[in-house]
Parts: C-alpha cells; structure tokens; sequence
C-alpha cells in the first residue's frame, strides 16, 4: 500500500472546467471519501487517478513515482497504475464464473496456477464468498456481485483501491452492514483508500478524512468531526447535516470570541459566538451557523432570543419545528415536549453556534 | 335518461359490430392465408414424396443417386460458408470502427455502407461481371498496365459467388452488431483495464466474447440469406456451369423433357428447407439463450479508441469497402449503359443515350415489364397494408389466441428460400381452382400471390411495432373523453401510425418491384416483370440494353428508400 499525492490536477472539456486545482496527499493506508452533489467532479477526479480520463493540468504521484504529469508528458495507462477499482456497476464479466472474474488480474502477474488458486480461494474468503467460485454471475444477488468486484480489486494486492459509489445499487440495509464489512477489510489490509459517494452518512461513518467537492473545487478537507463541527464555508455547513444560516452583525471580538448582533424584528439579540476559522472584523456582516438539533425551544418568558412558531411536526421522539426568526426561517429538531400552537411567541437558545464568513 | 341511454347502448352496439366485423375479416383473411401459405406447403411436400399420386421416397432415392444433387449441396454450403465468414468478418470490423473508435468523417461512412444491402443483389452481380469478366474494366486495366494476356481475376467461379455474396451481406453483419457494441456498458472494460489488461487483451477476453451472441445471430442470418440467393449463382454461377441448391432447383424445373422434374425439383427444395430450418433453429437458440445483460442502464459512452497509426489503414479499408461495393459496380453499370457499342474505349465520343431510349421504347416487352412491375408492387402493397392493418390489431390489441403460429405462418414464405416458395406455388395452382375453375399458373395473379405472401411480414412487422407503441391507453382516453371506437380509432391512432403505414408499404413495394427470384419461375410471355427482363437481357448477351435498364432500376430504389427515409424522418429505409 502507498502514498498517493495529487497536485494541482485540473480537468477541462473544452475549455469548461469540471475539476480545477485538486490537491490532495493520501497517506499509506487512509481512507479518503470524495463527497459531494452530483456533477461536483468527485468520479471525474477517480478516474483520472484511475487513468480513464486524462487531466488537462497538474501531477499525480503514487508511492514516489510520477504515474502522470502533463509537463512531462507521462500518463500510465490503467492496467500499468497496480490500482484495484470496484465499479458502480460492480462490471462483473457475465461470460465468465466467478473464480475466473477474480483470477482474471493474476493472469498479468507471472504466477502459476496452484498460485493463482491459493489466492483466489483466500480473498474470496475475506469477502465472506467462499464455496462460490464455481457459480456464474447471473446467479448472485447484487450484494454478491458486489463482492466478487471487490474481491477481484482486492486480489491483485493494488497499491491504491479505488471505489465508485459502490453501494448506491444496493438497498438500504444491505448498504449499511457493506460499509461496515469494507472499512473492516481496509484496516485489517492497512489498504490506501479513495472512495467516492454522494451519501453523506457513509463518507462520515467509513473515512479517515472527507474531501468535500462543490462545482469542481474542493471546499474542505477534515475529518468527520471536523467537517462537521468546523466547517469553514456555508456549502460544507449546509451539506452536512441541516444547518440554519442566521445573518449578523459583528459588534465586539475579544480573544477568540464574538459578540454579534441578530435581529428579531422587533429587538436587538445578542449572541457570543466563539470565532474557530478565518478573522473578523468588528462591524462585518457574518452568517451564524446553527444545527437543527443544537437548537433549543422554551416558553418565551424564559428569555433567549425571540421567535415565532411557523409549523411543528410531530416525528415521535423529536419535533419539527419552523420557526421566523426576525426576517429569517429557521428549523428546529429538537424534543420540546409540549405542543405548540402556530403564531405562539418562544424563545429560542443555541448551543454549538459557529460563525462563518458572509458569501455571496 | 332515457334518451341517454339509448344514445350509449348504441354507441357501444357500434363499437362491438366493428369489433365483430374486425375478427370475421381476420377470420377470413386467416383462412386465405392458410389456402395460399399451408396448401402450397403442404403440396410441395406432398410432391416430394409421391410418384403417380403413390407415398414413396423414390423420388429421394433419385435425387441421391444423382451427383449432381450432391454437388450442388456441397456448393451451397461451401459458398455460404466462406462467404458468411467474410461478411460477417468484414461487418464486424466495420462496426467496431464506426462504434468505438476516433476515425474520422462517422456519418458518412454510415450512410453509405448501408446501400449495397439496397442494390438488388442480381444487379450488383451483373455490375461485378461488368468489371471482372473476362473483357471486365477492372481485367482490361490490369492487362493494358501491366501487359498480361489473361485477366486478373475470374469473376465466373465459385470465388466470384462467394466474393459478390459477401459483399452485399456485409451490411446485415454490421447492422446487427452496431447497436451492441455501442451500448455496451464501458465499465467492463474498464474493469479488465484497471486489472492489468491493455486494450487489445480487453478486446480479446471481455469484447468478443460478449458479442458472441450477436455475432454469432449474425453469421447464421447471413448464412440463410445466401443459402437462399438465386440472383448471384445465377449471374455468375451458371455460365461457369457451377450450381448451388438454387439454381439446380431452377433448372430442375425448367427441364420439361424429364417426367416427374417437378418431382425431383420439390425434393431438392425439401432438403433445402430441412437446412434452412436448421439454421433457423441454431439462430434462434444462440439469440435467446445466451444473450448476456450487457447493456449498461446508463447512458455513459465507452471511451473511443484512439488509431493513431491505424487511422490511415482503417480509412482505406472502409473506402475500398464503399468503393468496392458501392461506387464501383455503380460506375461499371453506367459506363456500360452510356457506351455507343461493344468493347469501343471508353472516349466522350462514344458516350451516347441511346440504350435508355432504346431499352424503353425499343423492346415490347420492357415496356411491358415496366407496367406489370409497377402495377403488381404497388398492387401486392396495397394488399399487403390493408391486411397487416387488419392482423396487426388482432394480433396486438385483441391478442388473439395462437398469435405464435399466425406469425409463423406469415413468415414462413419469407423465412424460406424465394425458389422454394416458387415452386410450392406452381404445384398448388398448376391445375384450375375448385369451383370457379381458373387457372392462375401461368398469369400475373400467381405472381402477385407470391408477392403478398413473401412480403406479408414485412408489413405485419412495420405495423404491428407501430401498434406496439401507440399504447392502448391513448385510445381508451379518448373512448373515456366520449369518442366511440371509430371515432378513436380515427382521431388517435391513425394520425400515430400513418409513418408506419406509410412505411410498411414501401417496405413490401420496394422488394416487389426488382424480385428475381420468384418472378424468374412465376412469369410467362406477357407477364414480365423488371427482374425478369433485365436478367433475361442480360442472359441474351444485350450488354448496353441491360446495363441502361439496370441502371435506371437501381436509381428508382435508391430514390425510394431515400424518400422512405425522409418520410419516416430517419427510421426505415435508407
């Protein structure tokens, strides 16, 4: 397993870019997510790590050696990068059983067949397929075929695995215990892993690190953890989880705190918000960031910012609830235990705010 | 209320006399069909296997005793061999090129490879004598270049057949496997790709052998197709005394002298169809059992494969395809058509007219061939749609009982070689009809049963895939708006259907109107037709007479299919 190092890859289809300046070092075994909406160019980048597309610009490096740069002019073909890739699709060859899909990349390695057996037999006891070499593709479910794709990545020992949106075929439960079973494999291999999804919840369960990618341009690279309670730009806040986006005024910094004005539409708020990215200045325009779930609801004599009920939505063990905040909407989902009645006055408090910088 | 109701109750009393009126037409016309299809079927096997009204096998035992039976079986099935290899070869390569490369100038090549299909085959192999017969402008050059006294190639031989054959099959090949080898789901390639396999290993390994079942369908398509040609062995065959299964029955039939010809000719023509059968199984076996779900759901294009240092052999290679089975034998046929006589160069001084002038109004029975043509195609057109109309809805509305066998029938004179269909038609209706007693053997009428039974299923599939797609919820939207079934019938599906209509019949007259195959046995003095004629010229040694003709002929198909095609908007015809 080995280093990967992508530097300053771009991707432009005439002249309209698809990824631009992608930078990003994956360490000897990490996993590393691409997330992003569909068209952000997270499948664009894979395969030009892959080798299917060519970049316009930059350099890709694995374990040292330059697999492309475009001022050398080097661009390795696929089947000399010693990358294993499981498809979307899982392209599990129909015509072939699946002991000959797996076998099938030993074929280029100089080994002999009791070899090739022995391997085989192994990885698709990894991948928990024992007993079914024998059998054809049309016969397997698609969480099967899932395997064998895996299975057949697996066996050539690549240096890198790369995985397309691997699980978005399967249905919901089969997808949740597949995540568990991949992350499983790559720790017990130490594998180098690039995974790409749109699914937030499998980029924040099964990475080391999340990539986030907007329009062909990352926006943050984080752990889940940090992605999600530090995100430093309003896309990254609002992809992950649901955030509420709260104008304000900057009216005093100390340290590294702010205190900000909100506006209610009828009086003034104030909030101390703690200042964790970029600076600010006194007197900017900034956008409070608050979660869904870090918003709390109480009867309005307690005091906190001041609020209208739009709409509560009872899910059982938590509410729903829209709320006008000032010139702003905002959701809550919290558990209030009361029910409310449309038009009531509440107060709201915040726990976990974060100040972002005012995009446009 | 009551007015009302009586309004329904005669609007649905309308609705179910049409319906009615619509199976008793299908009934008839059912029972037509047997009378023209299963009878003569029937017959012809019957013939086989009788001598003076008695069951025997005698006639069996003739055949193999004869030699030559043999000899033309071993030549049916050697020139169809050969010839399907090569034209499913050169199809294959064709369509790989146009589907998964970066060569250059794709429409073009597309549009064009698909006319030899279109050239009536016996024209495309009198063009091919014009050009590599003995005096041939291809041999003539090659002499008068390189100073040999004996031609280049002989275009009277075995290899002749097999090298024109394959030529104009090549498009079937290619059609069929276009369309697959562009759907196919590109990831797996490219999982072979990212597994160590360049591309020519892909190719090896995954490509091929995914196509199996389209290659393999095919190869046998094309297989039965020459098989059942009488056109190019009879053009370039027979003056080289070379027989194949088509031609010896042709003979067969011809020789009067011999007592029970007709006999010995069904006999041959049951061990051609017992082949043909075969091949039809295995064709549909390979079709339907092994076809792998290859088709990706996505609409992701493989990635081309850059040529680089190939582009300029590819590049020859298809222009020598277009040249050689387009642009050549065209060239031929036309340069012989405007010569002012035999064998004088080929100056601007001797290019003249007069042949076209003279073919059409200085030979009666052109002129003859010309209106029966006309009339009998458009006639057997006509028919043809009028009755598909009628099956189509029975067999894709109403989905009548034993639709399978219905459509088997219909097929049947398509799916079986012409000469056969020919034969089986002469021995049904050699003696007057039952009742009326009048003899059609021997008039246009025989001829035109031939045509409306060959080219039936044509126009019951062009019509039947229209009903297919005009869903039966858009009628039953507008019965629901207050519209009766005629009304419906009139506002909703004919509008939706008139292309396919449209098409389906000149999909039947188009074929009718060039056939040789049937027509060569079917016709008497009087009876002509344009195949006919131009292949009689051509037997009677009228070299600029039959290359004006064909000429003219094969202009007039191509114009039509190029009208089928705008019409259509694209997708039928050429």
């Amino acid at each position: 397993m080995a280093q990967l190092e992508l530097l300053n890859i771009s991707k432009a289809y005439n002249k309209v870019p698809v990824v631009e300046n992608f930078n990003l070092i994956v360490s000897d075994g990490e996993f590393v997510t691409l997330l992003g909406p569909s068209g952000c160019g997270k499948t664009t980048t894979l395969r030009m790590i892959a080798g299917f597309t060519t970049p316009t610009s930059g350099s890709i490096m694995l374990d040292g050696k330059l697999i492309y740069s475009e001022e050398k002019k080097i661009s390795l073909a696929p089947e000399q990068r010693d990358m294993g890739m499981v498809f979307q699709s899982y392209a599990v060859w129909p015509h072939m059983n699946i002991f000959k899909n797996v076998a099938y990349p030993l074929k280029f390695k100089r080994i002999d067949n009791a070899e090739i057996r022995k391997r085989v037999l192994n990885v698709l006891e990894l991948v928990k397929l024992n007993g079914f070499e024998d059998r054809m593709p049309d016969q397997l479910s698609g969480g099967q075929q899932q395997r064998v794709a895996l299975a057949r990545a697996l066996v050539m020992e690549p240096k890198v695995l790369l995985l397309d949106e691997p699980l978005s075929n399967l249905d919901a439960k089969l997808r949740e215990s597949m995540r568990f079973e991949i992350v499983e494999l790559q720790k017990r291999l130490s594998m180098t892993v690039v995974y790409v999804t749109h699914d937030q919840a499998e980029a924040m369960s099964m990475s080391d690190r999340i990539v986030v990618m907007h329009d062909g341009m990352i926006k943050q690279i984080g752990s889940p953890k940090e992605i999600y309670q530090k995100p430093n730009n309003q896309f990254v806040a609002g992809f992950i989880g649901l955030a509420n986006f709260i104008p304000c005024n900057i009216e005093a910094l100390s340290g590294d705190v702010a205190r900000v004005k909100l506006e209610d539409g009828r009086n003034d708020h104030y909030l101390q918000v703690p200042v964790i990215t970029d600076t600010f200045s006194v007197g900017e325009k900034a956008i409070v960031v608050v979660r869904t779930e870090d918003v709390q609801i109480l009867p309005f004599e307690q005091g906190g910012t001041r609020a209208i009920l739009i709409r509560q939505n009872y899910l059982g063990d938590k509410s729903d609830c829209s709320l006008q905040l000032g010139p702003v909407e905002i959701r809550a989902n919290t558990d209030i235990g009361v029910d409310l009645v449309a038009g009531q006055e509440v107060a709201l408090t915040f726990s976990k705010p974060i100040l972002l910088k005012k995009e446009n | 209320m009551a007015d009302n109701s009586i309004l329904v109750k005669k609007q649905s009393d309308n609705s179910r006399i049409i319906q009615s009126v619509i199976f008793v037409l299908g009934f008839i016309i059912f029972i037509i069909l047997m009378a023209l299809i299963v009878f003569p079927s029937w017959t012809l096997i019957k013939t086989s296997l009788s001598v003076d009204k008695q069951f025997t096998l005698q006639n069996y035992i003739e055949l193999f005793h004869e030699s030559s039976t043999f000899l033309a079986l071993k030549n049916t099935l050697f020139v169809a061999s050969l010839g399907s290899i090569g034209a499913t070869i050169i199809g294959v390569l064709v369509a790989w090129l146009l589907a998964r490369t970066d060569i250059p100038l794709k429409r073009f090549w597309q549009t064009l490879l698909i006319v030899p299909y279109l050239i009536p085959p016996f024209i495309g192999a009198i063009a091919w004598v014009y050009l590599l017969g003995p005096v041939g402008y291809l041999n003539k050059l090659w002499i008068s270049l390189s100073g040999a006294t004996a031609p280049l190639l002989k275009i009277y031989s075995k290899w002749g057949i097999i090298f024109v054959m394959a030529f104009y099959s090549y498009p079937i090949a290619y059609m069929m496997t276009l369309g697959p080898l562009r759907q196919m789901n590109p990831s797996l390639e490219e999982a072979a790709r990212i597994s160590g396999a360049s591309i020519g290993r892909t190719l090896r390994d995954i490509v091929l052998p995914l196509m199996i079942p389209s290659i393999g369908g095919a190869f046998l398509l094309i297989f039965m197709s020459m098989m059942a040609n009488f056109g190019i062995p009879a053009v370039i065959g027979m003056p080289a005394r070379y027989y194949v299964m088509t031609t010896r029955i042709y003979l067969t039939i011809l020789n009067y002298d011999k007592a029970n010809n007709l006999a010995l000719a069904a006999g041959l023509s049951m061990l051609l169809v017992v082949i043909a059968m075969i091949m039809m199984g295995l064709q549909r076996w390979i079709q339907h059992g092994k076809s792998y779900a290859i088709i990706s759901g996505k609409s992701t294009q493989p990635q081309l494969v850059t040529l680089g240092k190939w582009k300029v052999i590819a590049l020859v290679f298809l222009s020598i395809m277009v040249v050689g089975t387009v642009i050549a034998p065209l060239i031929a046929i036309f340069l012989t058509s405007i010569t002012r006589a035999l064998g004088v160069p080929l100056t601007v001084e001797n290019f003249t007219f007069n042949n076209y002038t003279q073919v059409i109004v200085g030979v009666t029975k052109v002129k003859r061939a010309i209106t029966n043509s006309l009339g009998m195609a458009a006639g057997s057109a006509s028919v043809i749609v009028l009755v598909a109309l009628i099956l189509s809805y029975l067999l894709v509305r109403i989905r009548v009982k034993g639709s399978q066998i219905i459509e088997s029938i219909i097929l049947l004179p398509y799916a079986i070689p012409g000469t056969v269909v020919a034969l089986a038609l002469i021995l049904a209706f050699l003696k007057p009809l039952p009742i009326i007693n009048v003899t059609i053997y021997n008039t246009i009428w025989i001829i035109v049963i031939g045509y409306i039974t060959r080219f039936l299923t044509l126009g019951v599939r062009s019509i039947s895939a229209a009903f297919e797609q005009v869903h039966e919820s858009l009628e039953e939207a507008a019965r629901m708006s207050g519209a009766n079934f005629v009304t419906a019938f009139k506002d909703i599906v004919i509008p939706l259907i008139k292309t396919n209509v449209f098409a389906g019949w000149f999909m039947a007259f188009i074929p009718a109107l060039t056939e040789l195959t049937l027509s060569i046995l079917l016709f008497s003095v009087g009876n002509e037709t344009l195949g006919t004629v131009v292949y009689g010229l051509h037997q009677e040694g009228k070299v600029l007479m039959t290359a004006a003709l064909a000429f003219m002929v094969t202009l007039i198909v191509l114009a039509l299919n190029f009208i089928t095609n705008r019409v259509t908007k694209n997708q039928m015809g050429f």
